[in-house]
């Protein structure tokens, strides 16, 4: 009886501790998701009526049927493969000369403060200034036509649906390729340097190490890595808005993001919030479904290496 | 345990749910059944919330009359919808809402036809009393009712350089450069002469969107006529107009607010080929003067000059209105109509009384460019005809190589409509620009498939629009 009580006041201690957490998780989060999933089965509208009435699946089906929507999803997924796969390549190849231990590179942390400074920037300010390098008669022109001559005409580079995709993936690589370098270094410092000292013995060259030793034990970082950009990359929204200036993004919804169609339903003339609700859900479980993969593609290899680890204990 | 806890879980979002609902439910006396009535004031703090400091301005000169009230001022830019998309959502679900609203041209009617606004006919004698544009009153009513009223008249019109006039075409005379800017195609043929004469470097417009509005406002329908979208013939000429543009390399490709066109007002512009190029127009309203032309060309200060826009126009202005839930109704009434429907504070607002000693000396923490220069156009018939003479002599007068711009601005006036006013006009309006611009580039093949593309897009901004 006694102990039974002891372990009572302990438990009421952690419920008190945690639930700060809690309640600012459940206000913040969990209801704001649970009226958003609500929400997506209703035709709420901000000005003729919420909380709406419930309509079942029929927002999710209008917008399976609508073309737009796919060339948002698309888009979507364009913009971000095209930014990740680059930003990712660049990243490793920066943080493999940072941290490695052949190189001994001087003055690593100028240049990580460098490449992580355009991060630093506000997507705002980054927008404008590419929207004033690329005009007609901005300096990109001018460079091009004026000063070097590679171009006989001056071209509207934000007129084109392919320049267009193309700045905004260059932002985003620019903007992240610091950040995610960052974080690549310090897992690749956190791999004991005794695997690379026996390989040196063993006689094995700086890339076979890289592809041998670094990227396998680098795969819990490269899988935050790969999981934060997916999520971040769905909800794509400020740069390719406020570069092409407008809240399809044009030319012609090139840069149109589903984050960017969620809002277009959402604000006016729309107001209509069941349907932008529905983007979200989608959103929602195209992220995690692409994370959940992610996560079962990482950890199995981990596991076969465990499994195996265990064999030979066992067979040992 | 697991279970215990999914029902709580469950309990509490059901409470939460319940107390969200209940807050939204409210019924407001004020504007029940159409009929005014006039609930008590709960204190003498005036919420304002604008887009701009000019509603500042106003509230610190109102406050300076009358120093019992105290003003809660929240400004948002509307760059980007930002205004709008904080103020509608709440109006709609309740929270902090001012008691008094400032709505610009381009969204009155999305707040005006909402029911968020209170009811003000009881101002409406004093319209009569001032002689308010009619336009102006006629875009803040809905169903008879008056939502919101304007300080402002905003006409549009044409500036042009002097100096190029005098180049191009012998003379700087308003009155024969009007005839030759009297309808698009006449503007085209006076376009193609300076594009020859200058060799190139000197374009009519910046882009041909500068004509946009001309043509939106000479349609016969909206772009929504009975729940369906509508594409007015005058909008298929603008493709026409703007491709002749185009083509003929009478248009700069300046987009309107871009760092260029600016640099346009005041000559210092360059092309990719290293060469100065010029542009000879600007097709701005009344405020477009004392706003944007004379704080951003101060190197061509005296050189413009005034004429009416081959199509006339409409651009912009402010208006007042009262929310619904407003917890001072009476006194944000009064705000109102001691804003826009009383000429001695339009006289004020125009001639530059508010100026930033005079709001300093109410409240001396304001900032010190805060203050209201002369020359805008007001609303009040009245206050026009008494103070045109006014402006003779001041910089705008100057900056128009003397020439008065309350004369002209105040002969176009009574003669704009609103007829085809809708709330969703931005809206619609910029994905047709955009959808234009794209097809001049190249990006978009055809007409045909410009007009695909802008009824893909205003079905993704309107989806319960019918679109064929």
């Amino acid at each position: 009886m006694n102990t039974k009580n002891k372990k009572l006041v302990k438990d009421y201690w952690g419920y008190i501790f945690i639930a700060p957490f809690i309640i600012i998780f459940i206000i913040f989060a969990l209801y704001p998701i649970a009226n958003t999933f609500f929400l997506s089965f209703t035709n709420a509208n901000i000005i003729h009526g919420m909380p709406g009435n419930i309509i079942g699946f029929n927002n999710f089906i209008s917008l399976f049927n609508d073309p737009m929507f796919i060339r948002a999803l698309q888009n979507t997924w364009l913009l971000w493969l095209g930014n990740f796969i680059p930003q990712m390549i660049l990243a490793l190849v920066l943080a493999a000369m940072f941290s490695s231990t052949t190189f001994k590179l001087k003055g690593t942390g100028f240049f990580k403060a460098i490449y992580y400074l355009p991060n630093l920037l506000m997507p705002v300010t980054v927008a404008a200034l590419f929207q004033h390098y690329l005009t007609l008669h901005g300096p990109i022109n001018s460079f091009l036509v004026g000063t070097t001559g590679l171009m006989s005409e001056p071209r509207n580079f934000l007129q084109f649906a392919t320049d267009t995709r193309f700045t905004v993936m260059f932002i985003q690589t620019w903007m992240w390729f610091g950040q995610t370098a960052i974080v690549l270094v310090s897992g690749m410092t956190s791999i004991s340097p005794s695997y690379y000292e026996s390989a040196m013995v063993d006689g094995a060259s700086q890339t076979r190490m890289f592809f041998k030793i670094t990227l396998p034990l680098l795969k819990p970082v490269l899988l935050f890595v790969l999981v934060t950009s997916l999520v971040g990359g769905m909800q794509m929204f400020d740069i390719p808005l406020l570069l092409s200036d407008g809240p399809l993004g044009p030319p012609d919804m090139s840069v149109l993001t589903m984050n960017m169609f969620m809002r277009a339903r959402m604000n006016h003339p729309a107001n209509a919030i069941g349907s932008a609700a529905a983007v979200s859900v989608i959103l929602f479980f195209i992220s995690s479904f692409v994370a959940l993969i992610l996560f079962r593609v990482f950890r199995t290899d981990e596991q076969k290496q465990q499994k195996k680890q265990r064999r030979v204990e066992t067979n040992g | 345990m697991k279970n215990k806890f999914k029902k709580l879980f469950l309990s509490f979002l059901a409470a939460t749910s319940l107390f969200l609902v209940a807050c939204g439910t409210g019924v407001n006396p004020a504007t029940s059944g159409g009929i005014e009535v006039f609930p008590e004031d709960q204190d003498r703090i005036l919420r304002i919330a604008s887009f701009t400091n000019e509603a500042l301005v106003l509230a610190t000169a109102f406050a300076g009359e009358n120093p019992d009230i105290e003003i809660d001022f929240t400004e948002i830019t509307m760059q980007g919808g930002e205004y709008q998309n904080w103020l509608m959502p709440l109006l709609a679900l309740g929270g902090d809402v001012p008691d008094v609203i400032f709505l610009e041209a381009e969204f009155i009617r999305q707040f005006v036809e909402s029911p968020f606004l209170g009811n003000m006919n009881s101002l409406l004698p004093y319209v009569d009393y001032v002689d308010t544009f009619p336009f102006v009153v006629e875009a803040g009513m809905h169903n008879g009712e008056a939502r919101a009223f304007s300080f402002q008249a905003t006409p549009g019109v044409m500036y042009f350089r002097r100096s190029m006039a005098r180049e191009y075409f012998g003379t700087d005379d308003p009155s024969f450069i009007q005839e030759l800017f009297s309808t698009p195609e006449s503007t085209l043929d006076a376009g193609r002469v300076i594009r020859d004469a200058s060799g190139g470097t000197t374009f009519l417009v910046s882009s041909a969107n500068e004509f946009f509005r001309g043509f939106a406002a000479g349609r016969r329908d909206p772009w929504v006529v009975d729940n369906t979208l509508t594409i007015d013939p005058l909008m298929m000429y603008f493709i026409d107009f703007a491709r002749i543009l185009n083509e003929e390399n009478l248009q700069a490709q300046v987009d309107q607010w871009s760092g260029e066109w600016f640099q346009g007002m005041d000559d210092n512009l360059i092309n990719a080929h290293g060469q100065p190029i010029r542009i000879f127009s600007y097709l701005l309203p009344t405020w477009g003067l004392t706003y944007v032309l004379m704080d951003n060309a101060p190197s061509t200060f005296g050189d413009f000059g005034v004429i009416e826009s081959p199509l006339p126009y409409h651009w912009g202005g402010t208006w007042i209105a009262v929310t619904r839930d407003a917890r001072n109704p009476n006194l944000a009434r009064e705000f109102v109509r001691w804003a826009t429907l009383n000429e001695v504070t339009l006289e004020r607002w125009a001639t530059g009384y508010f100026s930033n000693e005079f709001l300093r000396a109410i409240d001396p923490s304001l900032p010190s460019d805060l203050g209201r220069g002369p020359g805008d156009f007001v609303s009040s018939r009245n206050v026009v005809n008494r103070i045109s003479n006014y402006f003779e002599d001041t910089d705008a007068y100057n900056f128009l190589g003397g020439q008065n711009p309350y004369e002209i601005f105040g002969q176009l006036a009574p003669n704009v409509s609103l007829r085809l006013m809708q709330g969703t006009d931005a809206a619609i309006g910029d994905e047709w620009q955009d959808a234009v611009g794209a097809y001049l580039e190249g990006q978009i093949g055809s007409v045909q498939e410009l007009l695909q593309s802008f009824r893909n897009a205003v079905r993704v901004i309107l989806p319960d629009l019918n679109i064929n």
